[in-house]
């Protein structure tokens, strides 16, 4: 029996975008964005009903959202499918498995933005009459991704509870971590999202809380994909 | 006419024997959730684990609090605080309950419908209301461990570094009270997540709903509330069951968010959260259960 | 050419056993993994389909471990067990992922998936969402998933179960087609009547161990101390059974209504001798059997489950 001509293997991007394709036919036929959309509603309820009052704790509230549909979105959506075993039939594809991680978050995480982004702009507009600064814009996007990337490290590491322990993570974890007084609060995630902002955090400098996410992302995202290697359906 | 088939004698008879009353049937439901939620570390282990600390460190605080050298040192201000240490471990404790929450709680319901549960359920004879009290017994069992125990533990510590038998005497009431407040955040950790849970067949979309529920809107309400000077904070759970805390106890000090809560309207809010999920929870099985998801149809 | 090699291969998840010292070779063909629940034929599927990395020893597809070489899972089709899919996706949908996934390039994946539907028989339904499919639909839109890249290797894990017996016998064909068309195929089940109407290459695995390798009626053959059962239909039983009673290597004789069950522990010698009675008797022979031939008989004498082991 002769040796059969070599076959191509799909190359990591075109996979990586196949999975975001799928992510995102998944997410459009599903509920989950009118279960963000409902989410997302209540900073700006709280503009509605609180009137003038509404000062710089909207932005926590905002980011507080995000600490939910960011594992909502990636964090579920990586433990379902573990869960499910739907992974059996990517694992068992000739893509490397980091590029599974990343197709979900190059899909889900433009639509967790998407929706935190509108309910921040709909929520100033209520309050004071106007759009946000660029800053806490970007500071939310920013932030919405580094999440992201921690609910999917999260995920790996324990797929059933991934979305709950996401939570707890951020929450109970970083959140308290951030408003140590000390240095080690600089390891906290939604405290360099908020130094990003500009909003109670930070000295107004931008370089610095940012490179301090970019590498809170790099290790959240190597654990991600280095559990995901060694993973088994 | 010949018969074509035959039914051959293998020797199985049906069974005869006693069978357990159908009253009894939600007892099996109980059991079973409790046993589910025992296994693996993350539904509810580590919570306890929670908890079990919150009480080591605050039974700790207490210990070292009613120290004779330290309150030689400290006066009446580190008995105060020693006796803070259990009104203000609840913080704590609601903590690990809001985990098993997340993990097991909110998760109950709709992991039942998603997994075709429900009808293995239905397909017997189980009631709907045999399956409301499984399930809610099942989770207020499991967070008594957290909620009930942690401060009755805490409670007897108490007793136990007290400086002589009146003062024992004196300090009985933290028994009840500790009961009480252990109690009233069981019933409240367990109805409310599963209330949120029955109302969607999905588990992600019921955790995150109760996340944000919990979380998102309890911050805002409990922010409003301070604001304002009203009982609005009241629709915190987490802030109400506090300031139930701080008036049972008498606590003075250290009363946070709490402190602008009116205790009467946090008890109620916690009375009418209870209620309103209990029944949601009630409607929406025997909706399901009508419908025939439980195979009743 | 070597398609899988297994090399003392050992599986265990965390104390249960998967899988224990396999030693096994395949070189192709259609070859039936056969054994009951939780024999360890899913683990040695998922071993093969670079799901899992064995506890102990190695395994390799076509010289690769497949849960490390991304490149060797491309010659690889797996249709798994369970029947979560993302129901979210019509089956037309479905498949052309996979085939993406699996290398075929974007252009052509979709005509691909509609290649390997019709080879399924589930045209019909391709644009329809798989949430609302029957058992046997599930099972074909799987099938398909895992032809559509056109593997060299097709690992199928009970992909009978749940289905009605005339869509059984359509996918069966289907199957022996794929494996006239040159491909390597390892089909699981626990029912034996399934792999006997696929192939009889097979390999009986039972409390994670190989019990049994090669053909059916080999096998058979190997068991040669166990009395083979031969079931002839006559007019006149005793004639037949007269003829035979005195042999050495007749064991037992059972009158039945229609004829009589001979068990013999020298197959040839008995059918040679059964044949030259026959003759001479006259008597009228209406039907001549072997219940012990079939796939059923020997499992069950394998892993001791009818009878004893020996």
């Amino acid at each position: 029996m002769s040796e059969p001509a070599p076959k191509l293997v799909p190359s990591a991007f075109a996979s990586l975008m196949t999975v975001a394709g799928l992510t995102w036919t998944r997410l459009l036929r599903g509920r989950a964005l009118v279960v963000a959309v409902v989410i997302a509603l209540l900073p700006i309820a709280y503009c509605a009903f609180a009137g003038p009052r509404v000062g710089p704790e909207l932005f926590v509230f905002e980011l507080l959202t995000a600490s939910v549909l960011a594992p909502m979105f990636v964090a579920a959506s990586i433990g379902e499918e573990i869960e499910d075993r739907t992974t059996t039939y990517l694992w068992s594809r000739p893509v490397p498995r980091w590029t599974i991680i990343a197709g979900k978050l190059v899909a889900l995480v433009p639509v967790v933005t998407a929706v935190v982004l509108g309910s921040w702009i709909v929520a100033n507009q209520i309050a004071w009459k106007m759009m946000p600064d660029e800053r806490t814009m970007a500071a939310l996007a920013i932030g919405v991704a580094a999440l992201s990337i921690l609910s999917a490290g999260v995920a790996s590491l324990a797929p059933r509870h991934g979305m709950a322990l996401s939570i707890v993570y951020i929450l109970f974890f970083d959140s308290p971590l951030g408003v140590l007084p000390a240095t080690i609060r600089e390891l906290s995630m939604t405290q360099q999202i908020r130094a990003v902002s500009g909003i109670w955090s930070g000295n107004g400098e931008l370089k610095t809380p940012l490179i301090v996410l970019a590498i809170l992302c790099a290790i959240w995202g190597l654990i991600a994909a280095a559990r995901i290697r060694r993973l088994e359906a | 006419m010949k018969p074509t088939g035959t039914i051959h004698d293998l020797g199985y008879k049906r069974y005869g024997g006693a069978r357990l009353s159908s009253a009894t049937r939600w007892l099996v439901i109980l059991r079973n959730q409790i046993a589910t939620g025992w296994q693996t570390w993350w539904r509810f282990k580590a919570s306890l684990g929670l908890a079990v600390l919150t009480t080591f460190i605050a039974g700790g605080v207490m210990f070292i609090l009613r120290d004779k050298g330290i309150r030689d040192f400290g006066g009446n201000f580190a008995a105060t605080m020693a006796d803070a240490a259990l009104p203000k471990s609840i913080e704590w404790y609601t903590r690990a309950a809001f985990l098993v929450s997340l993990t097991i709680g909110s998760r109950v319901v709709a992991g039942d419908v998603q997994s075709g549960a429900f009808t293995f359920y239905f397909a017997r004879s189980v009631r709907p209301r045999d399956y409301v009290l499984g399930k809610l017994g099942g989770m207020a069992g499991l967070l008594m461990l957290i909620m009930l125990a942690g401060p009755l533990v805490l409670a007897l510590s108490r007793l136990g570094l007290s400086d002589n038998t009146e003062q024992l005497v004196d300090s009985l009431h933290l028994i009840p009270k500790a009961i009480a407040i252990g109690l009233i955040g069981t019933v409240v950790f367990a109805a409310v997540p599963l209330a949120f849970s029955s109302m969607f067949s999905n588990v992600r979309y019921a955790m995150a709903l109760w996340a944000a529920y919990y979380l998102v809107f309890g911050l805002m309400v409990s922010l409003l509330g301070r604001e304002s000077q009203s009982w609005i904070g009241a629709l915190d759970l987490a802030t109400a069951l506090e300031a139930v805390a701080m008036k049972l106890f008498d606590l003075q000090l250290f009363r946070g968010r709490a402190g602008w809560v009116p205790w009467d309207a946090a008890l109620a809010s916690l009375a009418i959260h209870a209620v309103l999920a209990i029944a949601i929870l009630s409607v929406q099985v025997r909706r399901a259960y009508g419908s025939g998801v439980g195979g009743a149809s | 050419m070597t398609v899988v090699l297994a090399d003392n291969c050992s599986k265990w998840y965390g104390h249960v056993l998967g899988i224990s010292d396999v030693t096994w070779t395949l070189g192709g063909g259609i070859v039936g993994l056969l054994g009951p629940n939780g024999a360890g034929k899913s683990t040695l599927m998922k071993l093969m389909a670079g799901l899992l990395r064995p506890s102990r020893g190695g395994l390799t597809v076509y010289g690769k471990n497949p849960f490390e070489d991304v490149a060797v899972r491309r010659r690889i089709g797996y249709a798994p067990e369970h029947e979560k899919t993302w129901d979210e996706l019509t089956a037309l949908e479905l498949v052309t992922v996979m085939a993406k996934l699996a290398g075929v390039p974007a252009r052509r994946a979709e005509s691909a998936a509609k290649d390997a539907i019709a080879q399924m028989g589930m045209t019909d339904a391709q644009h329809r969402r798989v949430k609302g499919f029957s058992k046997g639909m599930r099972q074909r839109t799987k099938l398909a998933t895992a032809i559509a890249h056109d593997p060299d290797f097709l690992l199928l894990d009970e992909p009978l179960t749940g289905v009605d017996p005339i869509a059984r016998v359509d996918i069966v064909e289907r199957i022996r087609r794929l494996a006239d068309g040159g491909k390597t195929i390892v089909v699981s089940s626990h029912v034996l009547y399934e792999i006997e109407a696929l192939t009889s290459e097979i390999v009986v695995i039972y409390r994670g161990q190989v019990l049994a390798e090669g053909n059916v009626y080999e096998i058979r053959k190997l068991i040669d101390r166990h009395p083979h059962r031969i079931r002839i239909e006559c007019d006149e039983p005793r004639k037949v059974a007269a003829a035979l009673a005195t042999s050495d290597h007749v064991a037992r004789i059972v009158f039945e209504r229609k004829g009589v069950l001979i068990e013999t522990r020298d197959p040839d010698r008995c059918y040679d001798q059964l044949a030259a009675a026959v003759i001479e008797s006259g008597v009228n022979v209406s039907a001549l059997s072997s219940p012990d031939n079939n796939l059923g008989a020997v499992f069950e004498y394998l892993t001791g489950e009818g009878g004893q082991r020996r």
